[in-house]
């Protein structure tokens, strides 16, 4: 349902003023005649950086949804293999959203495709009733106004994000270690983000002095641009935002690291690339990268360690692709033998428990118990490392409600987890543990609580450092005690439900999470066609097919666009 | 029931549909004969099909296909709606339309296709307005199906169920189904479509006089009613076909057009008017003109003006502006072109909070001046310098057409004179550009003071 009319004024500018300045006018153009324009324009953006275009595709998606218009995207690829496909798509993908982006490959679109294109102008109108949103660049609107002149002369607008100049030669990040985001342990993946303690608006603030004082100096050498990109890139991931951190390490650090001969950082910041990659589903792009590109320079180096901690990132990325005896493998035979080598405890410590986790998901919570109470924790306590310590209490915790021991659970993560996070200030590992304690009153039959906990505790905390992962999976795991209580058999329980199915969706699309879009999705929409909103619910199974479909499930792919099929036409 | 134009910035963003012509009788249109400056060319258009509307003196040609040109979006099918309800209520023409878009591939279209397009149009006209014609009349057609059919030997499922069409139904219905069977293939890109141009291809003579015997009955059993002398066919849509597809339809077909003997207008890209392929073979003379706003001198055309005002005002109620100069001086760098008037009109709905006021105007001119960025070169900023410092400067090589035809360049009283659009002489491009003539310039000095 569309929000009231201000609402959606304030959002749109609310949306616009996070853009960078060039960029607020367009915004408002293109967000207006989206919302209040007839339903069939053809809108050409000019976008031709790949960060920006994100950003306010984002940015209008959330404007375009509290207005109620549902949206999809049809990247431009390989898999199109001409206009008549294109076409296809436009025609279906129309059916069900009110706004189409279509984005992608720089020159796709050649002058013959334009111009088989510009033929269909009629059919695009009468059949793809939407508002088309092409984000292409300066070179494929020219070829356009060219080759398609009849729709040309249809454009509902043309719009332009361009970076400022400067800005789309700064950013780049340092040493900030996402790759510890890979681990499978929530409280080290915690721990690497939330190094930073400062608030959100302090980090936000930083980002933009960062970027004027780069804007500012263009100039300046390479060497003096490594430090601050480093810090906006560890900023930016702290910040959630995945996409700019990626684009900065891809486009800018790295080529940085390249032109100053610096191998091994260029190695790290492939690293990080990797870390993001695998966030986000594409292991097997990430598992290239650490296997063909960072490993390498570090055999060539002869740094054993940086190896060893290469090879524990291709351990985990295994791991998460289900070859558990494989990484579990790397574990022991590679990784432990250097670190022991080289008396490293703390890093013997770290993949300890990572075999710990792999024990503890095969069942073998006593070996895994074992290792964390007398081999983990000792060292932590140690090295007087009270992060690592109060990580590995809440991952004891974790194995003791998994062997039923949920008063025990409660007890550590209420009277020694909890305490050692609010002494640190990490407010996103402390609504990380209020969560499992969520968890262990669920499991102990007492889901009102649990509920409770998690939209008056981990909910706001999560909102207030804007933790979209973290908005999501709360959001998902109340959504799941709601419906566990019953909650459809109650009006208002069940628009709740349907509520926070709806954002955590969103949150996950934006996000890029192919996993969580495939179980989120497939949850949601079968959710929306029992409550009879098809309409809605057919563009959210058809993007979950997709993400299964990426994610090579494909019977299950498939079985949900069948689903989606007989949707379409019964509606019909 | 009254008409009143959108009192809301956002209603008039909404109801701003490029993809929409008029229709005849919307509140919307506005006569704008007279603001084209040329009156003449309907009655220019009538006397060619032989009806001069003042007389009503009527002798029609045998057979006559004429062209008919204009600039993307300067109102070319909401006029030619007008001319066939003109030509139709003359009663001497039955008019047919025929949409090509609608009906076939406009991406890959040949005369063949729209042969069987005018005659499955043809018939769902004489049904809907409930004329019949006997078999003898729908014989020739249909034998030429069936003999083509039999002869095929590719046992596809269109042939077989063309020919179980060709072979079963009977009357003006069974015909329509077996030529519907056709362009719905044509326009699905059946696989079998350039199987089935290269038989109508081959048979095309024998079809092309089963089609004129259609045509002479059905334009016999109109005279008998007292409806009209003449059928008169009006195809849609074949401006906007590929660039090959064109040159093929217009050029290397003409021909097998002509052989049909009947009278048609056809829509044509405004380039093909000057490039000099056409080689006289179809009648390639009317053009509708855009709006002039000025004379040629650079003096204000006040009907123009005043056109393009009620154009405007129709749109969008007086009450959004701030006053009549911010009104007029969007229909001044609209070069009297509709679509680009309501270009700027939809700029200022995005742009505008409440009014619209000198800021929002000039704002909209820019932008869509930025349009043009896209695509003019410094070569196409001289060479619009020059026009406008000579507007009668014929410049018919590829790039003043390209120009004509993507709006920088526009031009008016039938084509005597050109200049280029106005929001684009504001462009810094254009007004560094240097060109040899110091003969007076019609800049936007010159707009601002009209």
């Amino acid at each position: 349902m569309a929000a009231t009319a201000f609402a959606i004024e304030q959002s749109r500018r609310a949306e616009a003023r996070q853009l960078p300045g060039p960029c607020h006018d367009d915004f408002l153009r293109l967000s207006r005649t989206l919302i209040h324009g007839p339903e069939f324009q053809w809108l050409l953006v000019e976008a031709p950086n790949e960060g920006l275009r994100r950003q306010v595709m984002t940015a209008l998606d959330n404007v375009l949804q509290l207005a109620g218009l549902s949206s999809n995207r049809l990247p431009l690829n390989a898999k199109i293999l001409d206009v008549p496909m294109l076409e296809e798509r436009l025609v279906k993908i129309a059916r069900s959203a009110a706004v189409v982006h279509v984005f992608g490959q720089s020159g796709w679109f050649d002058a013959p495709r334009w111009e088989a294109f510009n033929t269909r102008r009629e059919r695009l109108a009468s059949k793809a009733r939407s508002r088309l949103v092409f984000w292409l660049d300066a070179e494929a609107i020219a070829l356009a106004s060219r080759s398609a002149p009849d729709l040309w002369s249809w454009r509902g607008g043309v719009y332009s994000f361009v970076p400022e100049a400067a800005l789309t030669t700064t950013t780049s990040p340092g040493e900030v270690s996402p790759g510890d985001a890979i681990y499978p342990d929530k409280f080290l993946l915690a721990s690497a983000i939330d190094i930073d303690n400062r608030s959100m608006a302090e980090r936000s603030r930083r980002v933009v002095e960062i970027k004027t004082w780069l804007d500012r100096h263009p100039e300046a050498p390479d060497e003096l641009k490594v430090s601050p990109l480093s810090e906006l890139g560890k900023l930016l991931f702290s910040l959630g935002d995945y996409d700019d951190a990626l684009e900065l390490w891809q486009q800018f650090e790295l080529p940085l690291h390249r032109r100053l001969n610096d191998c091994r950082a260029a190695a790290s910041t492939q690293g990080q690339i990797a870390a993001i990659l695998q966030l986000r589903g594409d292991s097997a792009e990430a598992l290239r990268i650490c296997r063909e590109e960072v490993l390498p320079i570090y055999e060539r180096l002869g740094d054993v360690r940086s190896r060893a901690i290469t090879m524990g990132k291709i351990a985990d990325i295994l791991q998460q692709r289900g070859e558990s005896e494989e990484a579990l493998r790397i574990y022991r035979e590679v990784q432990l033998p250097v670190y022991e080598r080289l008396g490293d405890v703390r890093a013997r410590a770290v993949t300890m428990g990572r075999i710990a986790d792999i024990l503890q998901q095969r069942g073998d919570t006593g070996e895994a118990l074992r290792i964390r109470r007398e081999e983990v924790l000792p060292v932590y306590e140690r090295l007087g490392d009270l992060r690592l310590r109060a990580a590995t209490m809440g991952m004891i915790a974790d194995i003791l409600r998994q062997r039923g021991d949920t008063q025990e659970a409660l007890r550590i993560l209420r009277e020694e987890v909890n305490p050692a996070f609010e002494g640190l200030g990490d407010v996103r590992s402390r609504a990380i543990t209020m969560g499992m304690i969520a968890d262990n009153l669920q499991q102990s039959e007492n889901s009102e609580e649990a509920l409770h906990i998690l939209n008056d505790e981990v909910l706001p905390a999560a909102e207030r450092i804007q933790d979209r992962d973290l908005i999501a999976s709360t959001l998902y795991e109340s959504a799941i005690l709601r419906l566990k209580l019953g909650g459809l058999e109650n009006q208002n329980d069940g628009r709740i439900i349907v509520e926070s199915l709806r954002k955590c969706f969103e949150l996950n699309c934006q996000l890029g999470r192919v996993n969580s879009i495939a179980s989120v999705g497939s949850l949601f929409g079968q959710l929306l066609v029992n409550t009879g909103l098809v309409d809605e619910a057919i563009p959210v199974l058809e993007k979950a097919a997709a993400a299964l479909e990426e994610l090579q499930q494909l019977e299950q792919a498939y079985r949900l666009q069948e689903l989606v099929d007989r949707l379409q036409v019964t509606r019909q | 029931m009254t008409y009143y134009p959108p009192r809301h910035l956002l209603e008039v963003l909404q109801k701003i549909e490029y993809e929409v012509a008029l229709s005849n009788g919307d509140p919307r249109y506005v006569d704008s004969h007279q603001a084209r400056g040329s009156q003449q060319t309907f009655t220019r258009l009538a006397r060619k099909f032989g009806w001069d509307p003042a007389s009503d003196t009527f002798f029609a040609p045998h057979d006559k296909h004429v062209l008919f040109f204009g600039h993307i979006g300067s109102g070319k099918t909401t006029e030619l709606r007008r001319y066939a309800a003109m030509l139709n209520d003359s009663k001497h023409f039955y008019v047919v339309e025929v949409d090509v878009l609608a009906k076939l591939d406009s991406n890959n279209l040949q005369y063949t296709e729209v042969l069987m397009a005018m005659a499955e149009t043809l018939l769902e006209r004489l049904t809907a307005d409930h004329y019949s014609l006997n078999e003898a009349a729908l014989n020739p057609i249909r034998d030429w199906f069936v003999s083509v059919v039999k002869t095929r030997t590719t046992n596809s499922e269109l042939t077989a169920e063309l020919k179980t069409s060709a072979e079963a139904s009977g009357g003006i219905p069974g015909l329509i189904k077996l030529l519907a069977g056709f362009t719905a293939a044509f326009k699905t890109g059946s696989s079998h479509k350039s199987e089935w141009r290269q038989e109508i291809r081959n048979g095309f003579t024998t079809l092309a006089i089963a089609f004129n015997d259609l045509i002479r009955r059905a334009e016999a059993e109109l005279a008998n009613a007292g409806r009209a002398d003449r059928l008169l066919f009006l195809i849609d849509g074949t401006d906007k076909m590929r660039g090959e597809d064109t040159q093929q339809f217009f050029v290397q077909d003409a021909e097998q057009l002509l052989a049909i003997q009947t009278l048609v207008i056809y829509t044509a890209p405004i380039e093909m008017k000057y490039d000099g392929r056409l080689g006289g073979k179809l009648e390639a003379d009317i053009v509708l003109p855009m709006m002039k706003l000025e004379e040629r001198d650079g003096s204000p055309f006040e009907v123009g003006l005043e056109t393009m005002r009620k154009l405007l005002l129709l749109r969008a109620d007086r009450s959004l502006f701030a006053s009549d100069a911010d009104l007029d001086r969007l229909v001044r760098f609209s070069g009297g072109h509709p679509r680009e008037l309501l270009r700027l009109l939809k700029l200022c709905c995005e742009l505008a909070d409440e009014l619209i006021d000198g800021q929002v105007v000039q704002s909209a001119i820019d932008k869509l001046a930025a349009d043009f960025r896209y695509f003019l070169k410094p070569a196409d900023y001289a060479l619009l310098k020059a026009i406008d410092r000579n507007p009668a400067h014929d410049g018919n090589d590829d790039r003043a057409q390209e120009l004509l035809h993507r709006l920088a360049l526009l031009q008016y009283n039938d084509g005597k004179w050109r200049r280029s659009h106005p929001v684009v002489r504001t462009l810094e491009g254009y007004k560094l550009a240097i060109t040899p003539t110091t003969a007076p310039l019609a800049d936007v000095a010159a707009i601002e003071a009209n």
